[in-house]
């Protein structure tokens, strides 16, 4: 009784497991700084719709860029704009086989003015902006960062960009922006919508759309692996957009 | 050339404070018999092995509104040391104190106390005996410290990125700015940079192993 009652779980375990490892597989999914969160909010909905696990590797677009260039191991790329996965394509796509259907918008950015005070509901960003206790504010940086890149056309948008330039404290990605803030090494500064969503809303002023170029979020798939496939099919389903949605991003 | 000429400025800077602080540490340990002389030793050899990320957090705190740097830094109206020039240095000389130290150590080990105890039986002062013996039989070690520390402090990079804010002019060192052009794809800016580095690293590490050589010759270290 009981050997047979052994063998029968032996030989199911060895059936679900090898089930496990044809066709599931494992991918890495390369992040731009501002999606992490949202990626690991959308890490469980995927595992658990499809027989796929990912490891998640986050640093900033350019970076990202730079490592995958260097035939970093990653399979998906998410990147915060799409100057740098359009590039990597027109580079990589003959040698790993990649048609333009390897590209996909798969959220919007918004930016946000994050303070360590608190702001008055009716004021304009600029009025806010020339309160004497913001000695020094945060943005990541235009050059590498769309989140950066955003922030400096706000603030010539509202007019502040030449008082402020040289108070202007760089991030190497929109995440060290925050965390300036966060520590309170500076005042405020400006980030990503996700990155507050929730913080004390009386700190977050949210951006005039008009006032900055798109920020649109494009992914790149590295390879035609199934799981790589999957998880590109995933990011435009009904769930993985709620969720997108949910952390402060348009859709596409 | 900003970046280049803001690093120089950096790291003569950081040099000079650290040979002037490093000389009455490097001495008590080369000959005080203070029995708690090894936590002394530890301590100061921490830079060596932390990560520069953790120096780098512990000092972003250390500088910022809650720690003793915010309030150094509200006498003049102002909220952190961090992201200014003043800030770099602070973090450079505690990232570079065992490079300075520790050759000094050495040094003073090996002269030992003997030179300034005949010094001052024949009613030589403190300052003379310092300058015309101790100064002197170092000069080989100072120059070995004084150029790793200058040398170190070309190198950094982590703590710089954590506590600095990449302002041009004034944190703006030049490993940041080759980070940032790295990044950005802007090869042949990046190229030349790293190898005016790669060039200034190789001619003052050469510097150091040609006067050790000589030192040993005369017996000195």
């Amino acid at each position: 009784m009981m050997n047979r009652k052994l063998i029968t779980f032996l030989v199911a375990s060895v059936i679900s497991l090898s089930a496990q490892f044809s066709h599931g597989e494992n991918i890495n999914v390369a992040v731009a700084a501002n999606f992490k969160q949202t990626l690991q909010a959308l890490k469980a909905p995927f595992e658990d719709s499809t027989p796929h696990t990912i490891n998640i590797i986050s640093a900033s677009t350019g970076q990202l860029v730079q490592q995958i260039s260097q035939h970093a191991p990653f399979d998906v790329f998410l990147a915060a704009n799409t100057a740098h996965p359009q590039l990597l394509w027109q580079h990589i796509h003959e040698e790993r086989q990649l048609g333009l259907d390897a590209l996909a918008v798969y959220a919007k950015g918004r930016l946000v003015f994050y303070s360590n005070f608190s702001l008055a509901p009716n004021a304009l960003l600029s009025e806010l902006l020339n309160d004497k206790r913001y000695l020094r504010l945060s943005i990541a940086n235009p050059k590498l960062a769309p989140y950066g890149e955003a922030a400096q056309q706000t603030l010539k948008c509202v007019g502040l960009y030449d008082s402020w330039h040289s108070k202007l404290i760089i991030g190497q990605n929109v995440a060290q922006a925050f965390q300036f803030i966060d520590s309170k090494s500076v005042d405020g500064g400006f980030v990503a919508l996700s990155q507050v969503i929730d913080k004390d809303q009386q700190r977050v002023r949210i951006i005039d759309e008009t006032c900055y170029s798109d920020i649109n979020q494009m992914a790149l798939r590295l390879n035609n692996q199934a799981a790589s496939i999957a998880f590109m099919t995933f990011l435009q389903s009904t769930t993985a957009r709620r969720i997108i949605a949910q952390n402060g991003y348009r859709l596409p | 050339m900003d970046a280049l000429l803001l690093t120089l400025k950096l790291a003569f800077f950081s040099t000079a404070i650290l040979v002037i602080i490093a000389t009455p540490i490097a001495w008590f340990l080369a000959h005080s018999r203070f029995k708690g002389k090894f936590l002394v030793e530890a301590i100061i050899a921490l830079p060596l092995v932390l990560p520069p990320t953790v120096l780098g957090f512990y000092l972003l705190i250390a500088l910022g509104p809650d720690g003793p740097g915010g309030f150094i830094a509200q006498l003049w109206g102002d909220r952190t040391l961090a992201f200014s020039f003043t800030g770099l240095l602070i973090g450079s000389i505690i990232y570079s104190l065992p490079f300075v130290v520790q050759p000094l150590q050495n040094g003073f080990s090996l002269i030992g106390k003997k030179p300034l105890e005949v010094a001052y039986t024949l009613n030589a002062s403190f300052n003379d005996a310092w300058r015309t013996i101790i100064f002197p039989l170092a000069k080989p070690a100072y120059i070995s410290a004084a150029t790793l520390g200058f040398a170190h402090t070309l190198g950094e990079f982590g703590v710089v990125l954590m506590i600095g804010g990449n302002i041009p002019g004034e944190t703006q060192v030049i490993s940041i700015k080759i980070f940032e052009q790295v990044e950005a794809l802007q090869y042949s800016e990046a190229h030349m940079l790293s190898a005016i580095l790669l060039g200034l690293s190789f001619i003052m590490l050469t510097a150091i192993y040609a006067t050790r050589k000589s030192a040993n010759k005369t017996g000195m270290l």
